[in-house]
């Protein structure tokens, strides 16, 4: 049983040094800012959880009382990297955004695809439609 | 009724923290917990109004929509590793600038979809102006997972 659990933590641990290995050579690879914050700020969400899961497993091991909470103190670790993680990303980029670099898109220019929205079943129905109509009798009038 | 709520989270903080279990360690953190709880627990739970009941049964969907995001930041983690693999990089991606209208009310539902939305490999969220969110995606392939369906899950989350 320890044998099997043994090999499914160096399993994880190896899957989530593969995910960072793919995040490092993405900020080597990615051509600007924008596209080099992706790899840098998310490779380690993923691959933080499969490691933090992997040890956990390894100190769990013998079901001791003390060895639980040191295994809850390790996801702990896993949980804030989730919510501290996304939040410096997030403010980097907002940063430069605001700072005014100019994104690399195909065709050399900032070209913000709006999708619109709400995509919610309930506003759908009638805010959205109500917009709709405004705008074809607008178009209808010029 | 809310305080009792905080001081209970913080001593089980505590407890699980500290791994000491015995009378003198405990005590030292009723008394603490007692002491932030009274200085500062209207900082946590900023809608007071809504019954505890309420509160209960948006904890018992939580974890459903953590699993859901859970394996959207597999699938998305291995799209991002794919391309940064891939022979020609240039060709694999499409950056770009997506906005939409999420249709969220709260505070708190924008978060925690800005916070889902950054934690998934290849979207980041720029900025939140009210109701428009503005997100970077790499690729057509991040940008299109983005608006299926993760707005309505986190409506669903939080419904009444």
């Amino acid at each position: 049983m320890s044998e099997l659990l043994n090999i499914f933590s160096i399993i994880l641990i190896l899957s989530g040094l593969v995910f960072f290995l793919g995040a490092s050579i993405g900020i080597l690879r990615f051509p600007d800012f924008y596209t080099r914050m992706h790899a840098a700020g998310k490779g380690d969400t993923l691959s933080t959880i499969l490691i933090m899961s992997g040890m956990a497993i390894q100190v769990i091991g013998d079901f001791e009382g003390s060895s639980v909470l040191v295994a809850i103190k390790i996801l702990a670790i896993a949980v804030l990297i989730m919510l501290t993680s996304p939040t410096s990303t997030h403010l980097l980029m907002k940063a430069g955004y605001d700072d005014g670099i100019i994104p690399v898109s195909k065709d050399k220019k900032t070209k913000i695809n709006d999708l619109g929205g709400p995509f919610l079943k309930d506003s759908l129905s009638e805010k959205s439609v109500a917009k709709k109509k405004t705008a074809t009798k607008k178009r209808v009038k010029k | 009724m809310y305080r009792a709520l905080v001081f209970l989270l913080l001593l089980i903080t505590w407890i699980v923290l500290s791994g000491l279990i015995d009378p003198f360690h405990i005590g030292l953190g009723v008394i603490s917990s007692a002491l932030v709880a009274w200085l500062s627990s209207d900082f946590l739970f900023e809608n007071r109004s809504a019954k505890l009941i309420h509160r209960l049964k948006q904890l018992a969907r939580f974890p459903g929509y953590l699993i859901w995001l859970l394996w959207q930041i597999v699938l998305a983690n291995i799209h991002v590793l794919r391309i940064s693999f891939s022979s020609k990089v240039n060709d694999q991606i499409q950056p770009q600038i997506v906005r939409f209208r999420s249709g969220l009310e709260t505070d708190f539902e924008k978060y925690v979809l800005a916070q889902s939305i950054t934690l998934t490999p290849g979207t980041v969220t720029l900025d939140i102006d009210k109701d428009m969110f503005t997100v970077h995606a790499i690729s057509d392939h991040a940008a299109e997972g983005l608006v299926s369906s993760m707005a309505q899950r986190v409506k669903n989350v939080f419904a009444e």
